[in-house]
């Protein structure tokens, strides 16, 4: 090869850009077990047939460095390499920053031999890269880097220094007539992938750093890009900071050396102009006239051209300069074109946007802006598709301890939320949706409530059976919560459970590949599914299973409910009826109407499908809950009904209104009704440290059952905690022992209630003093929240948000009243600093008197039986909270996470 | 890192024993200040004192020669806070100093730097200083081209200023202090020093080079500045609460450079590799809050902390959070945007209304956007995520198209509808 005369006034030891990288470069590495090299060298090494000769580590000797295609030998210095008759070309060096400038003066001054020096390290110092370049030109060694990923050339399939082309360099570095020169590594392979999109490959590729010093810059790349036979036009990426590109064209004019090839520029980094130190490439930094303009202008001279504008394609022989990378495919096809040579190879694929994956949640954005995604490229889109193949989310698994994904509490103002809802935003929501919610982390609509409810119901009825254990607990004075946790831990993995979990993830199997989000019937497909589906395992019917299957079906269709899994499961039970198989037609029906409900938020990924097959056993729990909780269940009709299941229209009943007709035995009255939903899902969760869910939690991760997580949620509770409600609504009591604010007609009882505040008051003084005297400590429950006390006038915005709802709907509870007068009366006495907050646990203590005053003052209710109805009241809302916590820990938590560790243990002697 | 004028740079001329006009801050007495004006000729000359590195004070006014004390004590008042522009940049001076005028019949332009011309450093010189270097004609000052091990010596010198026609009874002087610079640039970690001008007074009766002013720039990856034993508020106007904490977190491998773009923005970017940040940051503009350099496949726990930072200073503004870099060639992608999903997860409740667009390429790339995807759903965040197949510029317009509509626009009624469920 007939080269042009070497043209620079310092050394520059190659003439093409195939001698800086090719089949015959044999390469040893510094720090060949560094992280970063770990990572590089065996796919470097593999791409280009075993390139490396040798490795240094210093400090070890002796050992290898494991490839895919054989071991590297790995030596403790320079010296030792060379005595052991390896003879290596180019040196790569992977040390950090202070230690590079000292390894380049080891190979320049062990091996003789060495022709070039690759530096994968950042961050060298100038003053480091300096003395490089000095060291380097007297031994005639080319460098290039600092902060370089090093060099390709795809038609030898070698490349030397840094990670070109990724972990796959054969998929992205294909053979071609393209040079690429790139103060970016990164853009380096990326300007590579664009390229193929108008089918072009590349010769070399060189990643040139951009670090104050460019030893190996432009005018070097360009030269030998002339000499270079394969290539036929050269791709240039630059930032602003030195004169390196401006010396190259002044000395291509000049006629220093020449250049017929074609340059396609781009200059980024107009922004950068009056930054004061460097962010991203260190010698990215522009002086007076070296900017990004000022780049613009020297190639946009040296073209003669405008800057590329892709609608009207005009290059000149010289080339042009673009605006971004996204205009190299187009700019070079221009100029390929003026020059009259052809693409490469056939484009593959194009720059236009391809979503791999979309989710615009319930955003409504404009038509302009939707997307849907778009197949990846092989083998991307394979790979996405494995990804798609599983269901629901998947959660990292993490320690739960005092952490939770389902509850949270806002440190601004103490309001809890449960799955991003704040509870006071969710009060309104009937009971039964909130315990939907409270797993499926989507609130179920008013058409899905027409069988939520009597689904709820129909577990609570077949939860009923046992009641005989919780009245034998009662009799030996068990707390509720005992004695219903012992109902409950008995409940295990039973028959139902497991067999609605398993016929849901046998509907899912069918179906979730198939119908993606979309429920809607498809009787075409039904009919392939029942040919084609692998047979379930046959499962005994209980007795009226096709009974309450008809009802089930004909509530679906009343109610316009039917789902391709609903009508799918009672064809498929006709089917198998017709063939003489066993398959319980209920529980078939029942798995896919929950498996609809859990199937939006499935679908979505925001549960597992874990948490979605689970939804039968977290319904069936808080079924036998409340449906062995009636306190006389022999004198309540309406459990008795619904025990029996005498009327399947009792099914329909709402389902707060089923909760408190089983604990008062009565009908209620809309008011009573808004109060009682309103409590019930108040007391769903009091956030991530809920005490009660804590024990359900401690239970998952000791990998038990939901229901013994459940007896974990139970047995956490008790007179302190759940109990509790008792203690104000027994002061209430004593406050109200002698007024019945409901016989007092409305206009007349704010003054009674004063009255009565103004009365506690003088109470408290004489109790205080005489505890004072006795050295115990006196309070009035329910006031003073310990957060919200700094204020003149102190709130708790929980109760705030909850009188105001009772107002507007002209509901008045005068204990609640009586609370807000007393607190002023306190203060008002001097007996407090401020006006104390009325806290929010004084709303649920009120709302329960409220609707228990009436049946205990009239004796239709013993003190002990109230005291219970309160206890089970918070039992109800928290199952659903402990529902949704257990749901998240079985989705992310580890075994055992619940653990203290052994430095926070303490012994108490 | 930048400083300039003699209050903190003066210290870097004592190192080598450079002469300094005689300089004082602004706490200086007024009989120090008489006596200063009195010991120079009957004038000093009152500058503002700016934090890191601020140039052209005098073309904008801010520099004031006086002649007694009450006029620098009004020269103090006006300059003390001076506000001065440079660019878009808006920088406030924070004291003032009193400099001893020296009476010069020529002044003396001289610096040092790297030169990507001669991949050197090299000492630029001119006797015809006081102004913009540019602004003097070639032929008026000379570069001075030396041996990076040996440094610039006196005969260098002495052959610039012979050709520049320097007065001779100047020269001898000039040839021995001048070398000296050498040795703070080489020892120090500077990448620019530079003292503008140098005027010639006398000392017990010799002629002796006093620099009244510098500019001087220091290498980030080279610690020697740091045996200056400099405060760190003295580059401070350079560095903002943001960066200073992301930079605890800078280590050889990069990973973590950032600037803040504009406080106001409202595209948070985590941009990978150099390119991607140079290329990205200009095309979103405004709209970006940061510019950031996160490649160099940082480890889970540096972008984790990373990201913990920038969403706790930067989240609740944004319309949107954008992830973008071309096709990485060693940055895992499952790691970074593990760790950036598993931060945004953590401070969600700043603005659980972003929208996330992402734009990436490399290794891990699927399961990377798949854990992101999981994430997102479960927030109930809107995203879009593009492989390399999609073009990087095309990525960023179509955030900063999403970023333009989500913008709040009072005149409409209900221009987001967010999170039914």
């Amino acid at each position: 090869m007939n080269y042009q005369n070497n043209p620079f006034p310092y050394h520059v030891g190659v003439q093409s850009l195939h001698e800086l990288a090719n089949k015959h470069s044999r390469v040893c590495i510094m720090n060949i077990r560094g992280t970063e090299s770990s990572l590089v060298t065996p796919v470097s090494h593999a791409y280009s047939g075993g390139n490396v000769v040798a490795g240094v580590q210093y400090g070890e000797s002796g050992g290898t460095f494991e490839t895919p295609v054989g071991d590297i030998p790995v030596f403790g210095s320079i010296s030792d390499v060379i005595r052991s008759g390896i003879h290596f070309d180019t040196g790569v060096v992977y040390l950090p920053p202070s230690a590079v400038s000292h390894a380049v003066s080891e190979m320049c001054a062990r091996n003789v031999h060495l022709k070039r020096i690759v530096i994968v390290t950042e961050k060298v110092s100038a003053r480091d890269s300096r003395l490089i370049r000095y060291g380097c030109q007297n031994a005639k060694v080319d460098v290039i880097g600092a902060n370089t990923l090093g060099i390709a050339n795809c038609w030898d399939q070698v490349r030397i220094g840094g990670a070109l082309g990724g972990d796959s360099p054969s998929e992205s570095l294909r053979k071609g007539s393209v040079a690429i020169y790139s103060n970016s590594g990164n853009f380096s392979t990326t300007i590579s992938e664009y390229l193929k999109t108008a089918g072009f490959g590349t010769s070399t590729i060189l990643s040139s750093g951009k670090d104050v010093y460019i030893h190996f810059a432009l005018a070097e790349f360009l030269y030998c890009a002339e000499n270079d036979p394969r290539t036929k036009a050269i791709v240039v990426y630059v930032e602003p900071g030195g004169y390196y590109e401006k010396q190259a064209l002044d000395w291509i004019e000049e006629g220093r050396f020449k250049l017929t090839k074609p340059i396609i520029a781009c200059v980024t980094g107009r922004w950068k102009k009056n930054l004061t130190r460097s962010c991203g490439h260190a010698g990215a930094m522009a002086g007076t006239g070296d900017d990004a303009e000022a780049k613009e202008v020297w190639f946009d001279d040296f073209f003669g051209v405008p800057v590329f504008d892709p609608a009207r394609p005009q290059v000149s022989k010289r080339g042009v300069r673009i605006r971004t990378i996204q205009d190299v495919p187009d700019a070079v096809t221009a100029c390929m074109k003026l020059l009259g040579e052809q693409p490469d190879f056939a484009s593959t694929g194009d720059l236009s946007l391809k979503p791999w994956f979309v989710n615009d949640q319930d955003l409504s954005l404009p038509q302009q802006l939707r997307m849907h995604p778009v197949k990846a490229i092989s083998p991307y889109g394979e790979e996405i598709e494995k990804f798609n193949q599983l269901v629901g989310a998947r959660i990292m698994r993490e320690p739960m301890r005092n952490r939770s994904g389902a509850s949270a509490i806002d440190p601004a103002d103490f309001t809890i939320s449960l799955h991003g809802r704040k509870l006071l935003d969710l009060i309104e929501h009937p009971f039964g949706a909130v315990s939907i919610y409270s797993v499926l982390k989507t609130m179920p609509d008013a058409g899905q409530m027409a069988i939520i409810n009597p689904l709820l119901n129909w577990f609570v009825a077949r939860g009923s059976v046992h009641v005989s254990t919780v009245t034998r607990g009662r009799a030996n004075d068990c707390t509720p919560n005992a004695s219903i946790a012992t109902e409950v831990l008995l409940a295990g993995n039973n028959r139902l459970f497991r067999e609605l979990r398993a016929m849901g993830s046998w509907l899912i199997d069918q179906f979730i590949h198939e119908v993606g989000t979309d429920l809607c019937v498809d009787d075409g497909l039904i009919e392939e599914k029942l040919s084609t589906a692998q047979p379930f395992p046959g499962t005994l019917p209980e007795d009226y299973s096709e009974q309450w299957a008809e009802y089930f079906g004909s509530l679906l269709r009343t109610h316009s409910q039917v789902t391709i899994l609903t009508r799918f499961a009672e064809a498929y039970s006709e089917k198998m009826r017709t063939a003489g198989e066993t398959v319980d037609p209920l529980k078939l029906l029942l798995s896919a109407i929950l498996l609809g409900l859990a199937w939006k938020p499935l679908t979505e990924r925001r549960i597992s499908r874990e948490t979605a097959l689970d939804l039968g056993t977290y319904l069936g729990l808080n079924g036998i809950i409340v449906g062995v909780s009636p306190v006389n269940h022999e004198k309540n009709y309406f459990w008795q009904k619904l025990h029996s299941l005498s009327d399947p229209a009792i099914l329909t009943t709402d389902f707060s209104s089923t909760c408190f007709q089983v604990l008062f035995n009565r009908i209620p009255e809309d008011s009573e009704l808004f109060t009682f939903n309103a409590l019930l899902n108040l007391t769903v969760t009091n956030g991530p440290g809920t005490l009660s869910a804590k024990g359900a939690k401690e239970s998952v991760s000791a990998r038990n059952h939901i229901a013994t997580a459940y007896a974990g949620f139970l047995t956490n509770t008790g007179l302190a905690h759940g109990g509790n409600g008792f203690e104000s609504v027994s002061y209430l009591l004593t406050i109200f022992s002698e007024a019945d604010p409901y016989r007092t007609a409305p206009a007349d009882l704010d003054p009674i209630l004063k009255g009565l505040a103004a009365k506690a008051t003088q109470d408290f003084v004489v109790r205080k003093r005489k505890a004072r005297i006795e050295g115990i400590s006196e309070r009035i429950p329910c006031i003073n929240h310990p957060v919200f006390r700094d204020k003149p006038e102190n709130h708790d915005p929980r109760e705030v948000h909850i009188r105001k709802l009772l107002k507007e709907k002209s509901i008045v509870n005068p204990f609640l009243e009586f609370y807000h007068h007393l607190v002023k009366e306190l203060h008002a006495e001097g007996l407090t600093s401020n006006v104390y907050c009325v806290n929010v646990d004084a709303v649920i203590a009120c709302i329960a008197l409220d609707l228990l005053w009436k049946q205990l003052n009239n004796g239709e209710m013993s003190e002990k039986e109230a005291q219970e109805i309160v206890f089970i009241m918070f039992l109800y809302g928290r199952m659903a909270g402990v529902s949704a916590e257990i749901a998240d820990h079985l989705s992310r938590g580890q075994d055992l996470d619940c653990r203290t560790p052994a430095d926070e243990l303490v012994f108490l002697a | 890192m930048q400083l300039t004028g003699l209050k903190y740079g003066r210290r870097l001329l004592d190192l080598v024993e450079f002469p300094v006009s005689q300089v004082l801050t602004e706490d200086a007495s007024h009989d120090e200040i008489n006596e200063l004006i009195a010991s120079h000729g009957g004038k000093c000359i009152v500058k503002p004192v700016f934090l890191g590195g601020v140039g052209k004070k005098g073309k904008a006014g801010l520099v004031r020669i006086v002649s007694n004390v009450f006029d620098a004590m009004v020269a103090k008042r006006d300059l003390f806070f001076a506000i001065h522009h440079q660019g878009n940049r808006e920088v406030q001076a924070c004291g003032v100093t009193f400099e001893g005028y020296v009476a010069s019949d020529i002044e003396i332009y001289v610096s040092i730097s790297e030169s990507s011309e001669y991949r050197m450093p090299v000492l630029l010189l001119t006797t015809k200083g006081g102004v913009d270097v540019e602004d003097v004609p070639a032929e008026d000052k000379r570069t001075i081209v030396f041996n990076p091990v040996t440094g610039v010596k006196s005969f260098h010198i002495n052959d610039a200023l012979r050709e520049l026609k320097c007065p001779p009874q100047y020269i001898s002087s000039l040839v021995q202090h001048l070398p000296k610079l050498w040795q703070v640039y080489d020892n120090y970690g500077l990448t620019t020093l530079e003292l503008n001008p140098i005027r010639m007074g006398k000392v017990k009766g010799r002629y002796v080079p006093l620099a009244c002013d510098i500019k001087a720039s220091f290498d980030q990856d080279n610690p020697a500045w740091k045996r200056l034993g400099y405060p760190e508020e003295i580059f401070s106007t350079t560095i903002t609460q943001f960066e200073s904490e992301i930079n605890v977190l800078r280590t050889h491998q990069g990973q973590s450079d950032v600037t803040e773009v504009n406080p106001k923005g409202t595209i948070l970017p985590f941009i990978f590799g150099g390119g991607a940040n140079s290329a990205a940051t200009e095309i979103l503009g405004d709209r970006a809050i940061i510019s950031s350099d996160f490649g160099g496949n940082p480890p889970y726990e540096k972008i984790k902390a990373i990201a913990d930072i920038t969403f706790r200073h930067w989240l609740p503004q944004a319309n949107v959070v954008l992830l973008i870099g071309g096709r990485a060639n060693n940055t895992n992608i499952f790691t970074t945007f593990k760790a950036i999903f598993d931060s945004l997860r953590e401070h969600i409740r700043l603005n659980p209304n972003v929208f996330v667009v992402a734009g990436r390429g490399g290794p891990m790339v699927v399961e990377g956007m798949v854990y992101g995807r999981d994430v997102l759903d479960g927030l109930r965040v809107p995203y879009r995520f593009f492989g390399h197949d999609s073009s990087m510029m095309s990525v960023l317009q179509h955030a900063i198209e999403i970023d333009t509509f989500l913008e709040p626009r009072p005149e409409e009624v209900a221009p987001r509808q967010i999170k039914a469920a």
